[in-house]
């Protein structure tokens, strides 16, 4: 029989009749509201216990980018109900009392280039420190192409309507929606104003005076400054639906609420909202779904009902119960780390405070969905976040301790875009590359104004579009009953088709093109079935590159695509990703020759051979690399990772992603064998399905190409293991990251070999029972092997331990501060010896000491996971991982935080009761 | 450090030796069930082959003009896949890699410096050279090459 936890809620049931529906409805779990929070062990009774510090007020959030001319700013993160002030270099330029802590806009004096902008929330007589300062640019730093046209939407517009919206707005423009009514004869008025905003958002929404009539042209456009956009693309108003569904209201409406969310909206109805016959809310809507501002606040069992009005008037929603405080539910926030200074909040009740304790003491006090804190907060300390309506206080808190480092799931960016997709393919005539006659052969997606073939180009910015050639690697180029084979000297085999090798990858073409990339896919069927071919391969991607030089070229003639690209493709943008062959080959054309009318900016490959030992120098590369490759099972892609390093360049940087149960064929949806039974490998157990590989490449391909060509800095943390895309098979994925301007305590490439000293010449000093603790080349080929199960090209150190071991590896004094940097980063990996356990996830700990003499450890099972080598049919691989530990990590409860401006010593320790052999490379501090 | 050398020496021939069902000393992970690895067998003819034209050809890196060779004409039974790795035919220790397509299933390796080649040596076939090389496989053809049939090409 299940125990009821809350007396509270069984008892408000009352009668006798309906006891068992109380036991019914306790069963399990006593958490009301929300069922999504029901199984989450973080949500506990509790928060009577914790003492309010009125002090402790959340700075506000002053939303960015902030344009020069714009005429508001939105604020978020604020308690409701608070005053808002915003500060302009100090000076007041608006405010006011809002709320909506999930985001209002304000108006304020015209913004000016500079200046920086704050502002503070008040509430209860206490006043906020400032918001983080916030930089006003002008809106041609981010649109130097010229603004975008907005796009109406949702669509389509109804008769009647008195609302609408529109995106793809320059924030802080201002914005009009012009309608333009039929003729009786024919033909359209001229254009009147029928609704404008000044200070828009990105999305913005408006009333529409007069409503709309039937078959009017309506518009939208909107300036900036003396920037004017092009207009939208005109919607022709259409008959709305008759008779007009019922709206529904949120159930999620609790007492003292000033929200409700009215869902079911068709677009530009008027939603009304009544409190028994009383109407205490509601306006007109573009639709979907609407917050709906109450009058007054909404009172615990009273029945709330919506309709919409669309020229004729709906029945009512079905009720819509306010629930009593009691069972307002605790809210939910994303699993904090050490050294954040903010909340997030994943799952509120509208228009709700939140109140945020780390320990007793409080450190917040604001508003969903980002609350900032008062101070950072401390790895293993407790956060209990408390959730308000007016006087109501949930009788539950969510309580969770800080974590070294939480790894965030983020949104696939691969699944969507502001293109569509277009696709053209061309097929020239051959060119001579050594004593090959190679087609010019390719297909192409590009941001098109829709999907299809050969149609439009995007007509929004940028006017020039970065360019990805992806090459594909050697294969079969007859298909003969499912078999994909090389032709003899008799030609194809009678039946055979041409294996599109180069269409393998239309998947990941289709997402770059949405993203804003033109994106090729080179045939190479002509350097197939031949030996090598590298040079020959990276020779025609640059004829490609040649020919887009034409193809891009005003002056050039285009009969193919009669100047389509002209002016549209940016070469001095360019990416390579390649497969296979096709993986080394974008090393070698990335590696010259060089072009002054073209720049390629990095590299991806996937799964390459390593034939002739290149060496990249200051381009960013993605390597990716199937642990379980039935055709390179060597994963020589680990050796061009290893040798790929800077050579000035800031913004370089290397990652790599090791991926456990991936193969080498799955990434190709022309190459359908399984690469294992070709060789005739036998499987193991739990390899990746088709979707996971597509799925890894499509989404890697979109991050990497995003950050590296189009400057998406938020993608970075994707790339160096810091964060994950959401729907990938994480769990199997192992990267390793380097990035230029890091402090390499020790690489382990000095000469002589040397393991008591590091590369910065300061002491390796060791204690305990290391049976092994020496530098060993980490490759095939060399003598001096630790063991044969290293396919790296880098040395390192190698130590084995029996009970408790440990190292100190010194900072001289000249490398002591260490404050511009966030993390202690190692290579390590478990090595393939029979000392390690198979079954086990090796666990060191990793510490720093700071010249205070504070000593703090993490240990790596808190920062990702070291596995026994992947059991490769040819033999598990040790392969090295890089863990990354944020220096806030390094918190010891009693001494304190290690200070990276003073740092003594980087430090291991083994688990005390275990043996272990483990590969370490590449100690450093960086970002 | 030498008996380190020793063992990874070994360990890598254990590594690069490997068969299909001789893996690493831990073993790997059971096959998936239905998943049947396909064991390729290869027929081997030699050939003494005297070239009508001189001909360019790459011997170790370096562009030669050879005049004679040596042609390996290998036969599987069913079509030979073309993959990241090349085929090569190891002579001995002597790598094959310079080869064509005669049909789908069979491959011509030549070798431009014949006498390079032992004068009687086991002959395999594998994928690749160096730390990717994996799988060598016998083919039973023992290479002589004082019993070459020779022909004119």
């Amino acid at each position: 029989m299940p125990t009821c936890l809350r007396p509270r809620s069984c008892a408000s049931l009352g009668l006798a009749l309906l006891a068992l529906l109380a036991l019914v409805h306790c069963d399990g779990n006593d958490e009301p509201g929300n069922h999504e929070t029901k199984r989450d062990p973080h949500v506990v009774r509790g928060g009577d216990e914790l003492q309010e510090n009125p002090g402790s007020l959340s700075p506000p959030i002053v939303v960015e980018p902030l344009y020069t001319c714009a005429t508001a700013v939105t604020v978020k993160g604020f308690i409701p109900g608070a005053r808002i002030d915003i500060f302009a270099d100090g000076a007041p330029v608006g405010g006011g009392v809002s709320d909506a802590p999930w985001g209002q806009r304000f108006a304020v004096t015209a913004l000016t280039d500079g200046q920086n902008v704050t502002a503070t929330q008040t509430f209860g007589g206490v006043t906020s420190g400032p918001s983080p300062s916030a930089r006003v640019r002008p809106h041609s730093a981010d649109y130097p192409d010229g603004v975008p046209p907005p796009r109406i939407d949702p669509k389509p517009l109804y008769r009647c309507g008195k609302a609408a919206a529109a995106h793809n707005i320059v924030p802080g423009s201002f914005l009009e929606f012009l309608a333009e009514n039929p003729r009786s004869g024919g033909g359209f008025d001229p254009p009147a104003v029928v609704g404008q905003v000044n200070g828009s958002g990105a999305g913005q929404w408006t009333f529409i005076n007069p409503e709309l009539v039937r078959d009017a042209r309506v518009t939208a456009r909107y300036r900036i400054c003396s920037d004017s956009s092009p207009p939208s693309a005109p919607e022709i108003v259409q008959e709305g639906p008759n008779p007009v569904p019922a709206p529904a209201i949120d159930p999620e409406i609790y007492e003292n609420g000033r929200h409700v969310i009215v869902r079911n909206v068709i677009n530009g109805a008027v939603i009304d909202v009544f409190d028994g016959p009383t109407r205490i809310g509601g306006h007109a809507s573009p639709g979907g779904s609407q917050i709906v501002r109450l009058d007054s606040p909404a009172i615990a069992g009273h029945i709330l009902k919506a309709t919409q009005t669309l020229c004729v008037t709906s029945g009512p929603s079905p009720d819509t119960p306010v629930r009593p405080c009691s069972e307002l539910p605790a809210p939910i926030i994303q699993a904090p780390e050490a050294g954040d200074d903010r909340i997030r909040v994943i799952q509120s009740v509208l228009g709700s405070r939140i109140l945020v304790f780390a320990g007793a003491e409080e450190v917040g006090d604001g508003g969903g969905p980002l609350v900032l804190l008062t101070r950072r907060l401390r790895v293993g300390e407790v956060v209990t976040v408390v959730q308000r309506l007016g006087s109501c206080q949930s009788p539950w808190v969510y309580r969770i301790p800080v974590a070294c480092k939480v790894t965030e799931e983020v949104p696939d960016p691969s699944l969507g875009g502001r293109h569509a997709a277009g696709r053209v393919d061309y097929q020239l005539p051959p060119v001579t590359l050594g004593v090959d006659s190679v087609r010019l052969w390719a297909t192409v997606r590009y941001p098109a104004a829709a999907d299809g073939v050969n149609t439009a180009l995007s007509p929004s910015p940028p006017s020039r579009f970065p360019l990805v050639v992806f090459l594909h690697g050697n294969h079969g180029i007859f298909r003969v009953d499912g078999e994909d084979v090389c032709p003899g000297d008799g030609g194809p085999p009678p039946g055979a088709s041409e294996v599109l090798n180069h269409e393998g990858y239309d998947y990941v073409l289709d997402s770059l093109a949405r993203g804003g990339f033109i994106a090729i896919s080179i045939n190479a069927n002509d350097l197939n079935c031949k030996s090598g071919r590298i040079p020959e391969r990276a020779a025609l991607i640059h004829a490609h590159l040649d020919l887009w030089e034409r193809l891009n070229d005003p002056g050039q003639p285009d009969p193919a695509f009669g100047g389509k690209f002209h002016g549209r493709v940016d070469l001095l943008r360019v990416g390579l990703a390649g497969h296979s062959r096709g993986g080394e080959a974008v090393v070698q054309a990335a590696l010259g020759p060089a072009d002054p009318d073209r720049a390629i900016r990095s590299v991806l490959s996937l799964a390459p051979v390593d034939t002739r030992a290149l060496r990249l120098r200051d381009l960013p590369l993605l390597m990716i690399l199937p642990a379980a490759d039935g055709d390179v099972v060597d994963n020589p892609g680990a050796r061009i990772y290893d040798r790929a390093a800077p050579a000035g360049a800031e913004s370089w940087f290397k990652s790599q992603m090791y991926v456990h149960g991936a193969i080498h064929n799955d990434f190709n949806r022309q190459w359908l064998a399984n690469d294992l039974d070709v060789r005739g490998l036998p499987r193991p157990a739990g390899l990746m399905g088709r979707p996971g590989h597509e799925a890894m490449l499509r989404a890697w391909s979109r991050v990497f190409f995003d950050l590296t060509l189009q400057g998406v800095e938020g993608h970075r943390p994707l790339l160096a293991g810091d964060a994950v895309v959401a729907g990938l098979e994480n769990a199997r994925v192992f990267p390793s990251y380097q990035r230029a301007g890091s402090r390499i305590v020790d690489h382990y490439e000095d000469a002589p070999d040397d393991a008591a000293r590091n590369s910065l010449t300061g002491s390796v000093s060791r204690a305990g029972g290391f049976a092994t603790f020496d530098e060993f080349s980490f490759r095939q080929t060399a003598g001096d092997q630790f063991n044969g199960t290293f396919f790296h090209d880098t040395d390192g150190l190698v130590e084995q331990w029996q009970g408790e071991a440990s190292f100190a590896s010194a900072l001289p004094p000249a490398h002591a501060d260490n404050s511009r940097f966030g993390f202690l980063s190692l290579r390590l990996a478990q090595v393939n010896d029979r000392v390690n356990d198979p079954a086990r996830i090796m666990n060191v700990r990793l510490g720093l000491e700071d010249g205070g003499g504070t000593t703090a450890e993490v240990e790596s099972a808190a920062v990702g996971v070291l596995p026994f080598p992947y059991p490769h049919p040819l033999g598990g691989k040790t392969m090295m991982r890089t863990l990354r530990i944020p220096l806030a990590c390094f918190d010891d409860p009693g001494a304190g935080l290690v200070q990276p401006g003073n740092l003594r010593s980087v430090r291991f320790r083994s688990t005390p009761t275990a043996q272990g052999a483990l590969a370490l490379d590449d100690i450093e501090l960086t970002n | 450090m030498s008996i380190r050398s020793n063992i990874a020496r070994f360990l890598t021939l254990v590594l690069a030796l490997a068969g299909a069902m001789s893996a690493c000393a831990r073993g790997p992970a059971a096959p998936e069930e239905g998943a049947v690895p396909r064991r390729e067998t290869y027929a081997v003819e030699a050939y003494q082959v005297r070239l009508r034209q001189p001909v360019e050809m790459l011997a170790e890196g370096r562009k030669i003009t050879v005049s004679e060779v040596v042609e390996l004409r290998v036969t599987a039974q069913r079509p030979i896949p073309a993959q990241a790795l090349d085929p090569v035919l190891m002579v001995g220790e002597r790598p094959v890699t310079e080869y064509r397509y005669e049909a789908p299933n069979v491959l011509v390796f030549t070798e431009p410096v014949p006498a390079k080649l032992p004068a009687r040596a086991p002959v395999s076939f594998q994928w690749g050279q160096g730390p990717g090389a994996a799988g060598r496989q016998p083919t039973g053809f023992t290479f002589e090459r004082s019993k070459l049939e020779r022909r004119v090409r």
